[in-house]
């Protein structure tokens, strides 16, 4: 195994989190919470929601956007290797910026084990 | 995750400010946390602070700025909280005037090779002032209190409030 390679079945004790983020201002303080944690890096994209392009592409959609849930607005999903034992905490950072999980314009948030890793992360 | 209690147990506030400009009110404010923490020096932090508006304004929106300095010679982080009599031209990020600063000060971490560098504590620190000052309703309760006593309680509560 070369330098900088680690690998196992998240038995390296690190996990991909995602996160998407319904508001932009969510988003702000998500990420000054997540320095606040101590992770110095994060990749961030605005995204689109399926909604959001089947009811603006897909004729047959178009005016029904309000069936997809929480499907007009900005969006972004964030993605960053974090310790596992800080998933939780971060669950929490982003519950109590975004809002309780389950209310639509709140945000959504699941974790993986990462196989292996390769850099500084 | 770290609170902002650490930078709260050295706490001053100030209540209607009066300065002509932005170093004439880092200067003051330099000086009133030099007269009641003893083992600050102002001259050293008001030119941390001077030296770090001129990297970038510290003015983040909103009417808040966070002059901030990591030193050496610090015994421990401190914060001093003003409110401005009049509001005030701080080159804000969204050009609005200042109301409320947030002075941070943190005893600067050493690297190998003796230099000082900001510390890790004082980054999150500044998140967190960032992200709280952030929140709705917060910073019009600021604007709102009656007493230096009353600030400090309603930063407190926010701080205690939050993950």
């Amino acid at each position: 195994m070369s330098e900088g390679d680690r690998s196992s079945s998240g038995a390296d004790g690190r996990r991909l989190l995602f996160c998407i983020v319904k508001e932009h201002r969510h988003l702000d303080m998500l990420l000054a919470g997540m320095v606040e944690m101590g992770i110095a890096d994060a990749s961030v994209m605005p995204v689109e929601s399926m909604g959001q392009i089947l009811s603006t592409d897909v004729p047959i959609f178009a005016g029904l956007g309000s069936l997809f849930a929480a499907s007009s607005g900005e969006r972004y999903l964030v993605f960053c290797s974090v310790p596992s034992e800080d998933v939780i905490e971060i669950y929490a950072l982003i519950e109590d910026v975004c809002g309780p999980w389950g209310r639509v314009q709140s945000a959504v948030a699941w974790s993986i084990d990462i196989a292996s890793f390769r850099g500084v992360g | 995750m770290p609170k902002l209690s650490d930078a709260l147990q050295n706490c001053v506030v100030a209540l209607d400010v009066e300065a002509e400009d932005k170093p004439d009110l880092l200067m003051h404010l330099a000086d009133r946390a030099a007269a009641i923490l003893p083992w600050v020096d102002a001259d050293g932090l008001y030119a941390a602070l001077l030296a770090r508006e001129r990297e970038a304004s510290t003015g983040i929106g909103n009417g808040v700025a966070i002059p901030h300095a990591s030193m050496e010679g610090l015994q421990a982080p401190f914060c001093l909280m003003a409110r401005l009599a009049r509001p005030m031209d701080y080159d804000a990020i969204d050009h609005e005037p200042v109301r409320l600063l947030f002075l941070l000060a943190s005893p600067a971490s050493t690297t190998t090779d003796g230099k000082g560098m900001v510390s890790t504590r004082h980054v999150k620190m500044l998140a967190r002032l960032a992200r709280l000052c952030m929140r709705p309703g917060f910073i019009d309760e600021l604007l709102a209190a009656a007493t230096s006593e009353d600030v400090l309680a309603i930063v407190r509560q926010e701080d205690g409030r939050h993950v």
